[in-house]
């Protein structure tokens, strides 16, 4: 058995009974976290380590996980991929800019309730009901008043941002998402989000904008790991790929035979107001649709990994993982 | 046959839960705090994924509500020791639902014996992701009325006299006013955005945000038919926001002189009155001029008030 990419022998240790535990669940989400859990080529022995120490006790491997996450990647100050054990996928020599597809209901969903009990006039109208505040940010996103409302947004984000931290923001390269921005309009959104393994089924109406910062807005900037997400919609790249060139998002909707794959970075939440935009051209609505079942979709992304690395280390690996899925 | 989505298998696991003989409470905290969740993204919260699972399905909307009432009476009761967000997607899952029938008894409850933590309390976590538990429960309150004993706390909010332990803001008020239950109180209603429109004035949309209010309303009661010209009279919307009613109505300004006993003036001692388009129709002119007399008359002396109709109608 491998944790980590590395042949353990005791599988009675915590992790391996956790990756196994995984392993083991009929849901595909939970056997996906347990596959990269067990390939990940990316987290070094010092933050195994570091992980296996501050891993809370809970019911089930899937709660531990969110736990990390929650509490040492996502909803503090210091998210742990900042750590010096993780300087193996800090990225020296970054693409110059880079970008990312912020959605703009799940920014004035948490927003406005801070807002309104912080007493901020310009966002304390938005209704405590969900569907009433899609029907308030589709008002402000109409052409005549965007531009205002996501400078306001944003604004108002450099002190939420301080009250709230949210980590990280995961990162892309805007010419490898040109080729969705050629899909019919009422796929765009979606087809954008999906290239980057983010599925927005059920998010019919609501609104994304790409954002654009300049790599030095953001550094330090990482090659991402399955510690800093716990998205089933993640795959690490394989062993002997270069930090600089990032992860490889899992694009979930491949079969449309994209030219390219999306390299992937990750940063530290960036103040919103310091990203450039176009406000006519880069937002998008969202249609909604489905997305392909999880087991499909991660089969695809190996075959894809299949196509561009062919080192015999990598190619070893993806038959290795191939192997685990099934 | 088209395959699963993610939403889809993870929207059968809750019907079969909700349709179990005993459905596990656990398994309803586990959701609501972020456990378990159909995996489609990292930052929708548990209580909306169960609310899409349900919604629009009236027999899994009050099968939901009965867990949810079960998990408040914990919460009440203390045998459930909730975290913040649990708490807090527990009580949105309340406002989503929207089922006075069975949320709002266990909702009074919890407000009689302060179960929520107040804003700032030095004991226990108060606020989720920014924001206050007791916002979630004025939510839950406000969405979930039985019946009218709130009536008095949701105007007091909307006149910007918070609560002492609910707190609260002019949009609590406002949101407030509209759970209540029954046919709405037009005049209330209209009271309500004639506060909720000063409370704005200063907002950079202010004309947008203010339609969306009254679009709110009218959403809440569906079919109900409104007469918000003349309620915006007789409640004294600003200007500004009579005029966001329709842009093409003809706003005049009379000048009455006042007298000094109880004269309340609008705009020192000019009245400001904005006629509909509509009141070419002699019936709908005469409404308006006895919808604006009335409204002096709670202010001015008779006298002023017959002058200004007389004003009107010559205007007009």
């Amino acid at each position: 058995m491998r944790i980590f990419n590395r042949e353990i022998v005791d599988e009675s240790e915590p992790l391996p009974m956790l990756v196994n535990k995984l392993m083991a669940d009929p849901e595909a989400k939970n056997r996906a976290y347990g596959c990269n859990l067990q390939h990940d080529p990316r987290v070094s022995g010092e933050r195994e380590e570091h992980f296996l120490k501050v891993l809370s006790p809970a019911s089930t491997p899937a709660k531990r996980l969110e736990n990390f996450v929650n509490g040492y990647v996502q909803r503090t100050t210091a998210p742990d991929f900042l750590n010096a054990h993780n300087g193996e996928n800090l990225v020296d020599n970054p693409p110059d800019e880079l970008v990312t597809i912020q959605n703009i209901n799940g920014l004035v969903f948490f927003m406005s309730k801070w807002a309104r009990d912080a007493g901020i006039v310009g966002f304390a109208t938005y209704s405590l009901v969900f569907d009433e505040q899609k029907v308030a940010v589709h008002d402000k996103m109409q052409p005549a008043k965007r531009k205002a409302f996501l400078s306001e947004l944003f604004q108002w984000h450099v002190d939420y941002s301080k009250a709230v931290p949210y980590n990280p923001v995961w990162l892309g390269c805007a010419n490898e998402l040109i080729p969705c921005r050629s899909a019919p309009e009422v796929e765009r959104g979606r087809r954008l989000c999906e290239r980057v393994g983010v599925a927005t089924n059920k998010k019919d109406g609501e609104w994304v904008v790409t954002l654009t910062f300049a790599s030095n807005q953001l550094k330090p900037i990482y090659r991402p790991t399955c510690l800093d997400g716990a998205t089933e919609y993640h795959c690490p790249s394989p062993e002997g790929a270069k930090a600089h060139d990032g992860g490889i998002a899992v694009d979930l909707n491949a079969s449309d035979a994209m030219p390219l794959v999306a390299r992937e970075y990750i940063a530290k939440y960036p103040e919103l107001i310091a990203a450039s935009y176009d406000a006519d051209h880069d937002c998008f609505l969202l249609d909604g649709a489905p997305t392909r079942p999880l087991p499909e979709v991660r089969k695809d992304h190996l075959r894809r990994l299949m196509a561009i690395f062919k080192e015999p280390d990598a190619t070893a690996w993806i038959f290795r993982v191939e192997k685990s899925v099934h | 046959m088209a395959m699963m989505s993610s939403f889809d298998e993870w929207q059968a696991k809750v019907r079969d839960w909700l349709k179990s003989p005993n459905p596990e409470q656990s398994k309803l905290a586990d959701w609501l705090a972020g456990y378990d969740g159909p995996g489609i993204d990292r930052y929708t919260e548990g209580f909306t994924w169960l609310f899409k699972a349900v919604q629009g399905d009236d027999e899994e909307s009050v099968l939901l509500a009965k867990q949810a009432a079960i998990m408040l009476e914990s919460y009440r009761l203390g045998t459930l020791r909730p975290s913040a967000r649990l708490a807090s997607n527990l009580l949105y899952l309340c406002v989503e639902l929207r089922q006075s029938r069975l949320l709002g008894e266990p909702l009074a409850q919890m407000l009689k014996d302060k179960t929520v933590p107040p804003k700032g309390d030095p004991e226990r976590e108060w606020s989720y992701q920014g924001a206050s538990l007791m916002l979630a429960f004025r939510g839950a309150l406000a969405y979930n009325q039985a019946d009218a004993k709130l009536r008095q706390v949701w105007i007091d909010m909307l006149e910007g006299k918070p609560d002492p332990y609910l707190l609260g803001t002019p949009m609590d008020g406002y949101e407030g006013v509209l759970g209540l239950p029954g046919k709405p109180e037009h005049v209330l209603v209209a009271w309500a955005l004639s506060w909720m429109a000063r409370f704005i004035d200063k907002a950079p949309d202010r004309v947008g945000d203010f339609k969306r209010l009254i679009a709110m309303a009218e959403r809440r009661f569906p079919g109900e038919e409104w007469d918000w010209e003349i309620n915006a009279l007789r409640c004294a919307w600003p200007d500004w926001a009579r005029e966001s009613l329709d842009p093409t109505n003809l706003r005049l300004t009379i000048k009455i002189e006042l007298g000094s006993a109880g004269a309340a003036s609008r705009e020192g001692n000019l009245l400001v009155v904005t006629i509909p388009r509509k009141c070419q129709d002699p019936d709908r002119l005469n409404a308006i001029f006895t919808q604006v007399s009335d409204c002096l008359s709670e202010n001015v002396p008779s006298s002023v008030c017959q002058e200004a109709v007389k004003s009107i109608a010559q205007h007009a």
